[in-house]
Parts: structure tokens; C-alpha cells; sequence
């Protein structure tokens, strides 16, 4: 009773405390970015989008408002979103696994997204379905990765972490040889396939942000709603059977709803590492492991971490810009060592 | 991140290994470095004839606007008044705009940009990748882009600025783009002479070339794992105007990988290696693999200049020059 109140009670603070950062983090990736303009500048471009006539058009660049709306906050969004997704869906996959290494890339399932994506850049036919080829696609091969995997680790019905595990290394390393296969056999659209597959929030836009945005709540909200039935399979799968769960069935449910998670976000940024397989355990050592906790806070701190990273890469060496997943890594490693640390100590 | 996993690891240093491979490959017409830097010696900048400047009237001199033209993409693009703040996105733009006399005019470079020294004094917008903020801060009327870059510039064509892709990858691609350019900045009679006089210019060396009646053998290699230029690359239409055979001209693709037993058995007169991937010649000259070479055995491996050599604008005319000096050096 006083442990469940006292974690509800950390919860309830942790939330707040990553709702008010995220707030901090929204107010400073807005202002900061390569045209050099001030804050007061910013927020009369701001207040003239919201009320035009509001401000003194002298306030602002003639060009402000628009270059707000159509980059920086669209990138501010993708950013947001891609946090949720791949944190929430690594957070999904470990406790699907059971395993504290599963998260997208190492279940292979990136690799089948970017193989998917790789023959969406490359396949010019594909072109007509203009920005929604991509997505489909490295959904495709995320979800196809996600069931290899899947099938390949089940015998007589059963299927154990390990096997999944083991199957899900080498699918991955399948898709892998596959996708190098491709970028060597087609050298053409190459440098499009390296920028993907680099990683990055460069190209956001709000079209790309309407499209991965309902793909990304859906998934959200389908592993919240799993979230009671995953948190028994924590147990392990024969206790959760007593229990009343199908245990096949929600596996295989949360894989593909991961899956699809993962996809809506990877299409459209790239491969960008560390968010998931990392920010679910830092969350995991401060709530413990229930995931109707872990699920939102997981979401809350991936956006605001993956938010403040891409801030960074797009204004340290500014004109140029850093591939955002160097800096997940970069921050994130020593982060997450220092939390184990203390951990140790209590 | 992904040097956590095991699987992650490889595919991200492979991705990172084919993209160094790239700089120096695919994008080699960018040129990478600055290390050109008091290596020239002649300028090609915009020298009209004699001819020319007699008979031009202002009138005719004084281009029409709102003008139209079809960038290397086929996309029309209408520019509605003469630009006077003009943002390249890559260093062959920014020559092409300087030698047809708008330099003043340039507002935006890449930080890749090394020619001509007045560069160093404009704002940067990038490096390979334009920054787009960075570019809507400098108010352009006009964005001179590069291929690759159309993602990153749409939100430009998208607020209305006239955007225009170039993408040479032979010399009449070059001549096609300074037309284009021209047009674009309300000097199409500066284009028409720096076309005749790089024109002109290219001919005396090719003719010069090809009066030594020899046509050596040459390997170019890209960098020390033997990728090269194939057939449809610029470098390989230099080399044969150059007055040389390219070893690789039956190769699949404009760049790609040669093994060493096809070289070995190719067995070209010269090798070129460019100053820009290596730093001695002894990279290739002193590897036991290829010492049977009659390259190698008769010191006839080159290291070049080759920003000129793999850039797309004017000093094409420099580049054509390095790659002639190498390989007939007592003709040049």
C-alpha cells in the first residue's frame, strides 16, 4: 500500500518535473536555430502568426514567421514524435523480450525498416506515392523483420526470450547484408540512402509530421492499452497464462504494434540510436517496472531528451549541423553509466 | 547508441565507410578541400573578346525581366526582377557566378567554397548540406542549388524565391549551366563569352594533346582502394581530351571500384592520384602489388591539383591543364 503510494507519488513528480522541462525545451529549441533571431523577435513573429495585426510588423524579420512555422517548429514536432516512438516501443520490446537488450535494432526490426526505406528511395516507381512510399514501406520491413523473428523463435508453440532474441540477431544481420547489398549494387541514389540511414530531423516537415503523428499516437495508445496484460507477462509466459492471458496473442500484437510505432518515426528520421534502447531503462531505474508508468514517462523523457539533442545538433556548429544520433550517444552513455552508479550505491 | 549492439555496430561503420568513400567518389566534382590554395596560377574569369564588347550596346546588354529558364532538373524557373542577393550552395555555382562578373551579387556560400579568395567574406550557408534557416535569414532573391540539395531548399521554393538545381557532369554540362546561370542573373552576354573562352581555351590544350600523337594509358584513382572514373564521368571526359586513354572507360558506372588484378593486367603508362585523398604518391607508388606497373617502374605516377580537375565550372579549363602537364609532360 505505501510503496504503491509512494511510487504513484513519484510518478505523479516525475511527470511534472519532464512536463515543466519539456515546456523549457520547447520554449528554447524555438528560439535558438541558424537565422540569428533574438527572443523578443521571436515572439512578436510568433504573436503575428497566432493574431496577425497583433504586432508591429517592424518587430521582425519579414521572413521570421514564416521560417518558424515552416522549419523550426515542424522539426520541433518530429522531434517530439520520434522521442515517443522509439522510446515507447523500446520500452514495449523489453518487456515483450524480457530482455534488457531488445529494442528496435537489435530485434532487426530497423533493419527491415531501413531495408524497406532503401527500396523506397531506389525504386523510382514508388515515387508516385510521394511522401507516403517511404513510410509504407520501412513499415513493410519492419513488420516482415518483426515475424520472421517471431516465427522463427517459435517451436511446438513455445516461445522463450532467448530464441526470439537469437532469431531477431540474425534476421537483423539478413536484413543488414541485404541492405549493403543494395547500396553497393546501385550506387546512384546512395548519398539519399547514407543521409537516411544516418539519421536526422533536417527534413521535417508538417507533411511528414501529418503523417507520422497518427501512426505514432495510435501505436502509443495500443501499447498503453497492453500495458496491464504486459506488465503479468513480466512474470513469465506460463504465469501469465494462469492468470488468464493469451500470452501468444499479446506478443504478437504488441510486436506488430511496436513495429508499426517504430516505423512511423524511423521513416521519416532516419536511423537515430540510443533512444530506445536507453531511455526506457533510465526510466525503468527510477519507476520501476510497471508499464502503465513506464509507457508515458518513457514518451515524456524520450521526447524531451531526443528534443534537446536535435536543439544541439542543429545549433552548436551552426551553418552545419551534427547527426543527431551522435549526440543521443554521446549524452546518453555517460547518463545512463551515472545512473546505474548511484543505483549501486543505494 | 547502436556501438551498444552487436548488429548495430557494422552497419553503421560500414554506412560511415561508404560515406567517406563518397566524399572522395560520387561528390568528388564538390572537391573537397582547400588545398588549392596558391596552387593556381591562371584565372578563367570572364575575359570578353574584343568582338564582343565592340558591338554591345547597353541595350542589348540589359537583359529583359521577369525571365525564364529550365534548370538541370527540368524545372522551370521564373525570375521576376534582377537578383542583387544571390545565396550558391556549392563552390562550382559560386565560380560560375563570379567569372560571369556577380560576385558583388553573392550574399551565401558553402563553407566547402575556396575560389575566388573573395569567398572567405561571405556569410556561410552549409556545407554540403545547405542550412535552410540559414539561407531565409540572408533574404536571397535568388538560390543558385546543387543536386542533392532540393529537399533541403524547397521551403525556399515554397516562400516563392526562384531556386535553381545545377548538376553538370560533362563539359557541355558546364556550358549548359553557365547559360543557365546567366540568363538566371541578367548577364547572358557575359555567359555567351565565357563559354567562347573556355571553349577556346579547352581546344588549344586538346589540340596541343593531341599533336604529341601519343595516347598513354592512365589509371585515375580516387583513392588508395582503387575506386575510379568511369565512362559518363567528368574526369574521364578530361582525360580524353587530355589526349589520353582512361583504363577504366568501359567500367559500369561513372565511379566505381577496379579490383587490382584488372589494373595488374590493364598495366596503364600513368597513374594519377589526386592531392585532395592523398598526400604522397607512395600511397600507391610504394605497394608491393603494383611495383610490376609500367607506371610504377618508369616513375610515371602523379600526384595532382584536382579541385580544378573534378569541379564543374570555369576552371575546368585549369583542370584539363594539371591532367595534359601529367600525362604529356613535354608537351605542357
Amino acid at each position: 500500500m505505501t510503496a504503491r503510494a509512494s511510487r504513484r507519488s513519484r510518478y505523479r513528480l516525475l511527470m511534472a518535473g519532464l512536463a515543466a522541462a519539456l515546456f523549457a525545451a520547447l520554449l528554447l529549441a524555438t528560439a535558438v536555430g541558424a537565422a540569428n533571431l533574438s527572443p523578443p523577435q521571436v515572439v512578436r513573429a510568433l504573436l503575428s502568426l497566432v493574431a496577425p495585426g497583433s504586432v508591429d510588423s517592424a518587430g521582425y524579420p519579414a521572413w521570421a514567421p514564416g521560417l518558424l512555422l515552416d522549419l523550426r517548429l515542424p522539426r520541433i514536432i518530429m522531434a517530439l514524435i520520434a522521442g515517443v516512438a522509439l522510446s515507447t516501443a523500446g520500452a514495449t520490446f523489453q518487456g515483450v523480450f524480457r530482455n534488457p537488450l531488445a529494442e528496435p535494432y537489435l530485434l532487426g526490426v530497423s533493419a527491415g525498416a531501413a531495408v524497406g526505406a532503401t527500396i523506397a528511395i531506389l525504386w523510382k516507381p514508388l515515387a508516385v506515392f510521394g511522401v507516403f512510399g517511404l513510410p509504407a514501406l520501412a513499415f513493410v520491413g519492419a513488420i516482415t523483420a518483426a515475424f520472421l523473428v517471431y516465427k522463427l523463435a517459435t517451436f511446438a508453440g513455445e516461445t522463450s526470450g532467448a530464441s526470439l532474441l537469437l532469431s531477431g540477431v540474425a534476421v537483423g544481420s539478413t536484413f543488414t547484408a541485404v541492405l549493403s547489398l543494395l547500396m553497393v549494387a546501385t550506387q546512384y541514389d546512395l548519398r539519399t540512402v547514407i543521409l537516411w540511414l544516418m539519421g536526422g530531423l533536417t527534413t521535417a516537415s508538417w507533411t511528414k509530421v501529418k503523417v507520422a503523428a497518427p501512426l505514432v499516437a495510435v501505436g502509443v495508445v495500443a501499447m498503453l492499452a497492453h500495458a496491464p496484460r504486459l506488465n503479468l507477462m513480466l512474470m513469465g509466459e506460463s504465469r501469465a497464462e494462469e492468470l488468464g492471458v493469451n500470452a501468444h496473442a499479446t506478443r504478437r500484437n504488441l510486436l506488430v504494434i511496436a513495429s508499426l510505432t517504430t516505423a512511423g518515426a524511423v521513416a521519416f528520421t532516419g536511423l537515430i540510436g540510443f533512444v530506445g534502447l536507453m531511455v526506457p531503462h533510465m526510466v525503468r531505474l527510477l519507476l520501476g517496472p510497471d508499464h502503465r508508468y513506464l509507457l508515458p514517462a518513457c514518451g515524456m523523457f524520450g521526447a524531451l531528451f531526443l528534443l534537446l539533442a536535435d536543439t544541439f545538433a542543429r545549433t552548436a556548429l551552426s551553418p552545419a549541423e551534427i547527426p543527431v544520433g551522435i549526440i543521443t550517444a554521446f549524452v546518453g552513455g555517460p547518463f545512463f553509466l551515472y545512473l546505474l552508479r548511484i543505483r549501486k550505491g543505494v | 547508441m547502436h556501438d551498444q549492439t552487436t548488429l548495430g555496430s557494422p552497419m553503421r561503420r560500414r554506412a560511415l565507410a561508404l560515406f567517406v568513400a563518397l566524399l572522395s567518389v560520387t561528390w568528388a566534382v564538390l572537391a573537397l578541400s582547400g588545398c588549392s590554395s596558391g596552387a593556381t596560377t591562371t584565372t578563367s574569369e570572364a575575359t570578353p573578346t574584343t568582338e564582343a564588347t565592340a558591338t554591345t550596346t547597353p541595350a542589348e546588354d540589359q537583359a529583359a525581366f521577369p525571365v525564364t529558364v529550365t534548370d538541370d532538373n527540368g524545372v522551370e524557373v521564373t525570375v521576376t526582377a534582377r537578383p542583387e542577393r544571390i545565396v550558391s550552395t556549392a563552390p562550382a555555382n559560386t565560380e560560375i557566378l563570379f567569372a560571369l562578373g556577380a560576385g558583388d551579387r553573392v550574399v551565401g556560400v558553402t563553407s566547402l567554397d575556396d575560389y575566388p579568395p573573395e569567398v572567405a567574406d561571405i556569410e556561410k550557408i552549409g556545407d554540403f548540406s545547405p542550412n535552410t534557416e540559414a539561407i531565409i535569414a540572408l533574404e536571397p532573391d535568388l538560390v543558385v542549388g546543387y543536386s542533392g540539395n532540393e529537399e533541403a531548399l524547397q521551403p525556399l521554393v515554397d516562400a516563392g524565391i526562384p531556386v535553381l538545381i545545377l548538376n553538370a557532369a560533362s563539359i557541355d554540362g558546364i556550358y549548359t549551366d553557365m547559360t543557365i546561370v546567366g540568363n538566371a542573373i541578367g548577364e547572358p552576354k557575359a555567359a555567351e563569352d565565357l563559354i567562347a573562352t573556355v571553349r577556346v581555351e579547352l581546344e588549344g590544350i586538346a589540340n596541343t594533346a593531341a599533336e604529341t600523337g601519343e595516347s598513354p594509358k592512365v589509371f585515375y584513382a580516387l583513392d588508395d582502394t582503387l575506386w575510379t572514373v568511369g565512362p559518363g564521368s567528368f574526369v574521364d571526359e578530361l582525360i580524353t581530351l587530355a589526349g589520353a586513354t582512361n583504363v577504366a572507360a568501359n567500367g559500369p558506372s561513372p565511379y566505381f571500384q577496379y579490383t587490382p588484378e584488372e589494373l595488374v593486367a590493364a598495366d596503364p603508362d600513368a597513374v594519377i592520384l589526386p592531392m585532395t585523398v592523398f598526400s604522397t604518391i607512395d600511397a600507391f607508388a610504394a605497394d608491393p602489388r603494383f611495383a610490376a606497373l609500367r607506371a610504377v617502374k618508369e616513375g610515371r605516377v602523379y600526384l595532382v591539383d584536382d579541385i580544378t580537375v573534378t569541379r564543374p565550372g570555369p576552371r575546368v579549363t585549369e583542370g584539363l591543364t594539371v591532367l595534359a602537364k601529367a600525362l604529356h609532360p613535354d608537351a605542357f
